[in-house]
């Protein structure tokens, strides 16, 4: 029987904090974007931190946050829905939350106001994710930085698991420990490594993750930070940036490209 | 099931006759994908209901004969291969019932399930966003169906196709509005107190107390205005009491 919907890639991007994950994230959405140009491609800011869409060039107004409240809101007030109203509801809000650009459509989590937990939103993420999963050819997640949505099951539905770390015993660990976490909890079909910010090449045979082969070594940027600092998009970047270069590569090696 | 029926009147009082009227034929329906499409903004002609536009939707039930008694699609202001760029927009469905039968609470959940109807019709190209909370609609239409020729004719005769799966609905009257002249706000408070009389049943059938004081109910409005809820309330002998 003829499939109806292709099933989607959906690529989340998972490591320490302060490695490179937006960075990186973002210029596998720009290389999607010029690889793909006809298909449906979705990034999701799924990190609290708030920095894909700056990364992006896009000026976000509303979050998944704010829908995941307004729902609160109307049941705070004892308003019953049945779920398919639930539902419609938050399809409703969600396309109107999204930010459709030139050749991608962008989403952000929001920073919930309450200190602390982010465990309910991230609980309405993953039906999110779930819901739009198959609207797309192509979602790509910035994760949370650490082990956090995996372990919580928000990436249950991630095809392609890419682990970011720098030349850091830290960043390792942590790579090897969402690994762990998602050997355990979700069923991805394909995990890689990508070595960022090298500053020194012979060091990188120390950098070893078990079952997990490292589909690029991504040599510090100074275009890229160049880029950064002056508050430019990832669009604005030149094409042989070593960011852009390295994430080309990992994307063919996770046969993704 | 007369709960409604000043709602249907007055609509159809306020918007005169339409520009086009067609009877509902299978054949004219729209092809139906049968699950929800996303149409993104770069693949969209246009949008009804968009860009701050009106964009309402209601339902309304009936066993009034005299208020429908055939199925069919009309159309008031633009048809779809005529639009150029946004614009207002309002969907109501009147359904015609031979009277539904059974306890209160079954009556109430078969007018929920033929409402629900509406979010399960997907005709291919025309992806249709819902809000329960706003009663807004709308709509992106894609490139693709435009060029096809999708209309409110065959898009209409869709609803009904989907409509009539249900047995206890006799007759579908789908009722496209483009025109930027209708009162959309009117048809957005009509689609709200829709909403506040089903929400009353709901919680009359719930079980509100029948020694609740009226004066001070919060749902005292719509019942004071819509015949029939003091009766769903109090019973046809509790009326009667009421009334000595």
């Amino acid at each position: 029987m003829e499939e109806k919907k292709t099933k989607a890639k959906i690529i989340a991007v998972a490591g320490k904090g302060g490695v490179g994950k937006t960075s990186l994230c973002s210029a596998i959405v720009r290389q999607l974007v010029e690889t793909y140009p006809g298909k449906r491609i979705l990034a999701i800011d799924a990190d609290p931190a708030i920095g894909l869409s700056t990364a992006l060039g896009i000026k976000v107004e509303h979050t998944i946050d704010d829908i995941r409240n307004e729902v609160i809101e109307t049941s705070e007030r004892g308003e019953y829905r049945q779920a398919i109203e639930v539902l419609n509801e938050a399809r409703f809000r969600i396309f109107d939350t999204m930010v459709e650009c030139e050749g991608f459509a962008f989403l952000a989590i929001g920073r919930p106001e309450a200190a602390g937990c982010y465990c309910s939103v991230n609980s309405y993420l993953k039906e999110v994710i779930s819901m739009l999963a198959n609207d797309f050819d192509y979602v790509v997640i910035d994760g949370e930085a650490g082990i956090e949505q995996i372990s919580r099951r928000v990436m249950e539905q991630v095809t392609h698991l890419l682990l970011i770390t720098d030349q850091s015993a830290k960043g390792v660990n942590v790579c090897r420990e969402i690994k762990q976490v998602a050997d355990e909890l979700i069923t991805y079909e394909k995990v890689g490594i990508i070595v960022n910010r090298v500053v020194d090449p012979a060091m990188n045979n120390l950098i070893q993750v078990e079952g997990v082969d490292v589909m690029a070594y991504i040599p510090t940027d100074p275009l890229h930070a160049a880029n950064d600092i002056q508050g430019k998009s990832v669009f604005a970047l030149p094409e042989d940036a070593n960011v852009m270069t390295g994430v080309r590569e990992a994307l063919h090696n996770m046969e993704i490209i | 099931m007369d709960l409604y029926n000043s709602f249907i009147q007055d609509t159809e009082a306020m918007l005169g006759a339409p520009r086009a009227k067609w009877a509902y034929a299978e054949r004219n329906a729209w092809k139906d994908t049968g699950e929800s499409e996303l149409v993104l903004m770069r693949d969209a002609a246009f949008e009804l209901g968009g860009s701050g536009k009106g964009a309402v939707n209601f339902t309304c039930v009936t066993s009034d004969p005299n208020l429908i008694d055939t199925d069919e699609v009309l159309l008031y202001g633009s048809d779809l291969k005529e639009i150029k760029g946004d614009v207002p927009f309002a969907r109501i469905v009147v359904l015609g019932v031979d009277g539904i039968s059974g306890e209160e609470q079954d009556a109430y959940n078969a007018i929920r399930n033929m409402e629900f109807v509406k979010y399960h019709v997907f005709p291919e190209g025309y992806m249709m966003r819902v809000s329960p909370e706003s009663s807004r609609e709308q709509i992106r239409v894609s490139k693709k169906a435009v060029k096809k020729g999708i209309s409110f004719q065959s898009v209409g005769c869709d609803f009904i196709k989907q409509y009539k799966k249900n047995p206890q609905i006799k007759h579908v009257r789908v009722i496209f509005i483009t025109d930027p002249n209708v009162d959309y706000k009117k048809l957005l408070e009509t689609a709200n107190k829709v909403n506040d009389v089903t929400k009353t049943m709901n919680t009359i059938l719930e079980g509100l107390p029948e020694d609740v004081d009226c004066a001070h109910c919060s749902f005292k409005p719509v019942c004071d205005e819509v015949e029939g809820l003091k009766e769903l309330h109090f019973g046809k002998d509790g009326m009667k009491k009421m009334q000595k």
